[in-house]
């Protein structure tokens, strides 16, 4: 391949790969109302990097995210993803269930700006189980949470607590602790400093940092204009569903 | 007749991924067992992966509860088959099995928990009768064994070991729906079927069990199919859903995807019907 001959070449490393992706959403309870959320959407990313996808609320941002996860079925394209650069990409569009979930325990963490907490399960639990799911032993991996949960400043106290009753910023942290507790080759990052005090916002932004150095592929979206600076090496805007 | 279809070495050989096992539990195909045009369950087909658990959602009359019941041999199937993977890696017919093999099957590999615990107990016997009865139905006689059993499953599904003696009837709705678990998984199955095994139960006592089933079925690495017209539930235990509308499979998928992006008018119906507190 003559790579001089590709207008838009593509970088060869890209974790993740993002070609013409079509999502639309029809809405049957209300007169089969067709909505278009994305079109033509094309981005990649590579190890080590990390973008910022940026736009009004309502533009399509969340809805890619979440398509990237396979948590959106992909209506049009192809959305790839892959652990390493050398390694085959998995189409989602085109996925099973069984290699959509392997690929979440193996390769995208995704951290959301909510938690859904499950009744009678403890902090510590929640943050253990991806871990868990890896196949570590359950002491091994209640120590790692618990270092993490430290490390973003929860109180050991609500540690064995189910987290349904913490307030929004604790709540997330847990989120957080639960999508950095494995080194995820790909993270979606919607929103994760959304509620936290400076403190913890710079606990989030070195945990970014070093999934970077790393060698993770980072797409997040960051309403708070000084992390994404801080964090993001290319900003990516969405209008109205289409990459601007 | 030969119920064997395939014996492992003519399998096609995968090599073992990290997901461990690569060649379905269960295949079923086209399978159709009506009562009545639209009533019972019509033309399903799916496979089941070892450590895969399968919600099967729907309203009531969908057709769910009948499709349980014919996968799990309580049914004829009018039509279709069902192939089952056993522990030695050969694929069984179900249909060619003996009723004796069959049997066999049902009281060994796999378990079956009813909506209604006294429709999967023996309420007269004791807690440890309940549990012992399939371990004695494979020739088990030691008594020391047969009650060492019934401790660890009683303290596994986190029932007082004081109540070992006792008889289910006197026990609490959530308990005898505990018992009915270790009453299954004292075999060591590897595919469980559940028939909404939290309705009826206090919102309370459900909690308490799910949060149970859910860690038995990761610990234990079962094969599930659970039958719940509960989203929450399926949420809950599913990786991933089908959705039935009289008799049919009319949407499924990942669970997280079926739920947060319906496509199905029906779905989209039954997921915008959910109210949350």
């Amino acid at each position: 391949m003559n790579p001089i001959a590709r207008p838009e070449p593509r970088p060869s490393d890209a974790l993740i790969d993002v070609q013409a992706l079509n999502k639309q959403f029809t809405l049957h309870q209300q007169g089969g109302q067709l909505i278009n959320a994305l079109e033509g959407i094309n981005l990649q990313v590579s190890p080590g990097e990390c973008v910022a996808l940026q736009g009004a609320s309502g533009s399509g941002k969340s809805t890619l995210l979440r398509s990237l996860y396979a948590n959106y079925l992909v209506d049009g394209g192809h959305v790839r993803i892959r652990g390493a650069a050398d390694a085959p990409f998995l189409d989602l569009s085109q996925a099973q269930p069984r290699e959509i979930l392997q690929a979440r325990r193996q390769i995208i963490g995704y951290v959301s700006q909510f938690l859904r907490v499950i009744p009678r399960v403890s902090a510590e639990q929640v943050v253990a189980e991806p871990l868990q799911a890896r196949g570590i032993s359950e002491a091994d991996s209640l120590k790692r949470a618990r270092k993490m949960l430290e490390r973003l400043n929860l109180p050991a106290t609500l540690w064995t607590l189910a987290p349904g009753t913490f307030s929004g910023g604790e709540q997330q942290r847990v989120n957080i602790a639960r999508g950095f507790i494995v080194d995820y080759p790909i993270l979606l990052l919607d929103e994760p400093t959304a509620s936290l005090d400076a403190r913890n916002r710079e606990v989030v932004l070195e945990l970014m940092k070093e999934a970077k150095q790393r060698g993770s592929a980072l797409l997040g979206i960051f309403h708070d204009e000084a992390t994404r600076d801080a964090i993001a090496d290319r900003v990516v805007e969405i209008r109205q569903g289409r990459i601007v | 007749m030969n119920a064997i279809i395939s014996a492992p070495g003519q399998q096609q050989g995968q090599p073992p991924g990290a997901s461990g096992d690569t060649l379905p539990l269960l295949e079923v195909h086209q399978l159709s067992h009506l009562h009545a045009p639209g009533k019972g369950c019509e033309n399903v087909s799916f496979e089941l992966y070892p450590g895969e658990v399968m919600g099967v959602v729907g309203e009531s009359g969908s057709g769910k509860t009948t499709l349980l019941h014919t996968l799990a041999g309580n049914l004829p199937p009018q039509s279709g088959y069902i192939h089952y993977r056993d522990r030695q890696g050969d694929v069984l017919n179900l249909q060619s099995l003996s009723e004796g093999e069959q049997m066999r099957l049902l009281r060994t590999d796999w378990g079956f928990i009813h909506q209604n615990p006294r429709d999967g107990l023996r309420l007269r016997a004791s807690a440890g009768a309940n549990i012992g009865e399939r371990l004695m139905a494979q020739g088990e006689r030691h008594f020391g064994r047969l009650r060492e059993a019934g401790r660890k499953w009683l303290d596994a599904v986190e029932i007082p070991l004081s109540r070992i003696d006792d008889q289910p009837r006197t026990f609490s709705g959530g308990m005898q729906q505990r018992l009915q678990i270790a009453r299954n998984l004292v075999s060591e199955p590897r595919l469980l079927f559940m028939d909404e095994p939290t309705g009826g139960l206090d919102v309370s006592v459900q909690a308490r069990l799910l949060d149970l089933l859910r860690r038995l079925v990761v610990s234990l690495d079962l094969s599930v199919i659970i039958v719940t017209h509960d989203l929450a539930v399926a949420r809950l235990l599913a990786d991933r859903l089908m959705v039935m509308k009289e008799g049919q499979v009319v949407e499924s998928g990942l669970t997280d995807q079926i739920l947060d992006d319906p496509q199905h008018p029906y779905t989209q119906l039954l997921v915008s019907s959910v109210l949350t507190p």
